[in-house]
């Protein structure tokens, strides 16, 4: 066995066509690695950003089957969030009159984004945690409060949200800008314009729902949405027919308890939209894909492997010839053989590792200086990679040596003229 | 003493008749030239001869025992033990040194050491005239020092019985005779020397010419 082993050694070390092969494989194997830990950091981030971030169930109050419950006034929501907030696992519920309609503004088309912003109301208590700028100054005048992390774009929940970096606005660009919003009676007999001054940015994580959610004061809000209204004011009554609707923002302490939560929310006959289920399907829909990808890709890169290895084999066979000729048994010389892919793929493996070691620190230097490409995703090798690859290489060497050794036992039947 | 008894050999279901009802005794301690044109079935005699093919009819022995219906394992240990090649293009591992391409052979005896067979494989190439050029490559040798490790590969684990297949068919006259003189001496000191050539020079060496004509193999007086 040593003696064979010698013999494939000598051979696979000096050969020219080792080198390529080696090469060849081993930028396979780092492509593999590099793909399966791309797709599964990606996937992992967006997954550990989903469970780290607030879950957000918005409750469109439309009606409760519980007569206790009364929706027509604030305090009527009031008592229904006071209600809901002693729900386990409820951690937080923001109201406000929801402006549904979304306002574009000319001043937040930047980076390619529509500037489309959805606007809650708010006042400085409800207001989320400021990280940049302050709250409101005056509670009665045209400031607005927009997310750390600003989106505004309509495409907020399609799978372009998931972009780089670079398309998101600078807040600090934005601090204290003045930005003119347009809008129009429902009826289209008036036109209006307001100019509101960004005086804060809130906490919010980048995979959020809520990256195009801007807070403007209680006052400012109602007197939108009368304007807006300005055509339905009641002839007989003068009352204005506002159609606001009141949103209750409620966040969930973990995911695991949602379906707790809509069940308590069922039992009061409060009706409520998923936004995190419409997030959710994003994540696994893009989890799917990158499944599928990567099955794709790995059937594609099994077969190179297999390709570099037929030719490999058939390069080597006239020394096989040369040993039959010799007096090597049909065993001895498929035991050289094996020897021989084994070699190949240790080094290959070896050359891999190297490489990789040397790769990964690189990239992610590149990466820490360039976020851009990759939206502060990092190569982590994980267990999973590693497995995939070892799988890889398994299955690569399981199918080399039956080739071989089905070519040998054909090629050196002893019928056959060698 | 290699024999065959009633040989015959046979391709694509005996619709192509290469030899026919053969018998022929080799003895050691002579030099054989086989003579015949091409296609006549020299490599295929070459070929049963060193038990890499079988025959369709007949019998092969060697010493009296019968080994064409022996299993492949068991032919290629006696290819090894009993049997050396040498062709015509060398056929020697490009990737390995003269002498490590004449140790080949001796990797399937594990009694010897490694020291044992580059000693031996050394020992031959010198006296072979091949001094200094051990550790040469093949590609840095000549056609004619290239030829003469082959040989001295096929002669590495000392064999009864050497099987040439136009061995000086690539080579300049003068190398020509020296491969020739290298192979009767082995004839000499006791082998069975079997030569298949187109060379008109192989029967000046030979002891017995023989010839395959018609499928059959026939000795021709010198």
């Amino acid at each position: 066995m040593k003696n064979l082993f010698e013999i494939s050694l000598k051979n696979e070390l000096r050969k020219k066509s080792t080198i390529i092969n080696i090469i060849l494989v081993s930028l396979v194997f780092i492509f593999v690695f590099f793909l399966n830990s791309y797709l599964k950091t990606s996937v992992n981030h967006l997954e550990n950003d989903i469970l780290d971030a607030r879950f957000i169930l918005e409750l469109t109050i439309t009606g409760t089957t519980d007569p206790k419950y009364k929706w027509e006034t604030r305090d009527d929501v009031n008592k229904l969030k006071e209600d809901l907030l002693k729900i386990d696992h409820v951690t937080y519920i923001a109201n406000s009159y929801a402006y549904w309609t979304s306002n574009i503004s000319d001043d937040l088309k930047v980076t390619g984004l529509d500037g489309t912003v959805e606007y809650y109301a708010a006042n400085n208590k409800s207001l989320p945690e400021i990280v940049y700028g302050t709250n409101f100054p005056d509670e009665d005048g045209d400031y607005m409060v927009c997310p750390e992390n600003f989106y505004p774009s309509a495409k907020l929940y399609s799978e372009e949200r998931f972009i780089p970096s670079t398309k998101k606005i600078n807040i600090k660009d934005f601090l204290n800008k003045k930005i003119t919003i347009k809008y129009d009676s429902r009826g289209g007999t008036k036109h209006y314009t307001r100019d509101f001054t960004i005086v804060g940015f809130y906490k919010n994580n980048p995979t959020h729902i809520d990256e195009s959610t801007c807070y403007i004061p209680d006052e400012s809000f109602k007197r939108m949405a009368e304007e807006e209204y300005i055509d339905d004011i009641d002839p007989v009554s003068g009352i204005h027919n506002i159609e606001i609707q009141t949103i209750l923002i409620l966040k969930i302490d973990d995911v695991k308890n949602l379906d707790y939560v809509k069940s308590e929310l069922d039992k009061r006959g409060v009706s409520y939209s998923k936004i995190y289920d419409i997030v959710y399907s994003i994540f696994e829909n893009t989890e799917k894909n990158v499944n599928r990808y990567t099955k794709i890709l790995l059937v594609v890169l099994f077969i190179i492997l297999l390709v570099i290895f037929k030719i490999k084999f058939e390069e080597d066979i006239k020394s096989y010839k040369l040993l039959s000729y010799l007096g090597y048994t049909k065993k001895e010389i498929i035991t050289v053989n094996c020897f021989s892919i084994l070699i190949q793929f240790v080094l290959a493996t070896i050359v891999s590792i190297i490489i990789l070691l040397l790769i990964l620190p690189l990239t992610n230097l590149v990466f820490d200086y360039y976020p851009f490409i990759l939206d502060k995703w990092r190569f982590i090798p994980d267990y999973n990679s590693i497995v995939i690859l070892a799988i890889v290489m398994l299955l690569c060497i399981i199918m080399c040596v039956s080739y071989s050794v089905y070519r040998l036992k054909a090629d050196f039947d002893e019928n056959n003229n060698i | 003493m290699l024999e065959l008894k009633n040989v015959s050999k046979s391709y694509k279901k005996n619709k192509v008749v290469v030899l026919d009802n053969i018998n022929y005794k080799f003895q050691y301690k002579t030099f054989y030239c086989i003579n015949g044109k091409s296609g006549a079935g020299k490599s295929t005699l070459i070929q049963l001869l060193g038990l890499l093919i079988s025959p369709n009819d007949g019998t092969i022995k060697i010493d009296g025992k019968d080994v064409s219906k022996l299993s492949s394992n068991e032919k290629a240990r006696i290819r090894n033990k009993t049997i050396g090649f040498v062709f015509q293009s060398y056929y020697l591992n490009p990737l390995m040194k003269a002498y490590e391409n004449v140790m080949l052979p001796t990797y399937t005896d594990n009694s010897l050491t490694n020291e044992e067979r580059k000693d031996k494989a050394m020992r031959l190439l010198q006296n072979l005239g091949l001094k200094n050029r051990e550790k040469h490559y093949p590609k840095e040798l000549s056609g004619g020092e290239q030829q003469r490790v082959a040989i001295a590969r096929a002669l590495v684990n000392n064999p009864d019985i050497i099987l040439a297949d136009e061995p000086s068919g690539s080579l300049d006259p003068d190398n020509e005779d020296n491969i020739l003189r290298i192979l009767k001496k082995q004839a000499k000191r006791g082998k069975c020397v079997i030569v298949v050539s187109h060379s008109e020079n192989v029967p000046k060496y030979a002891d017995v010419v023989l010839k395959i004509e018609s499928h059959k193999l026939v000795e021709v007086k010198k």
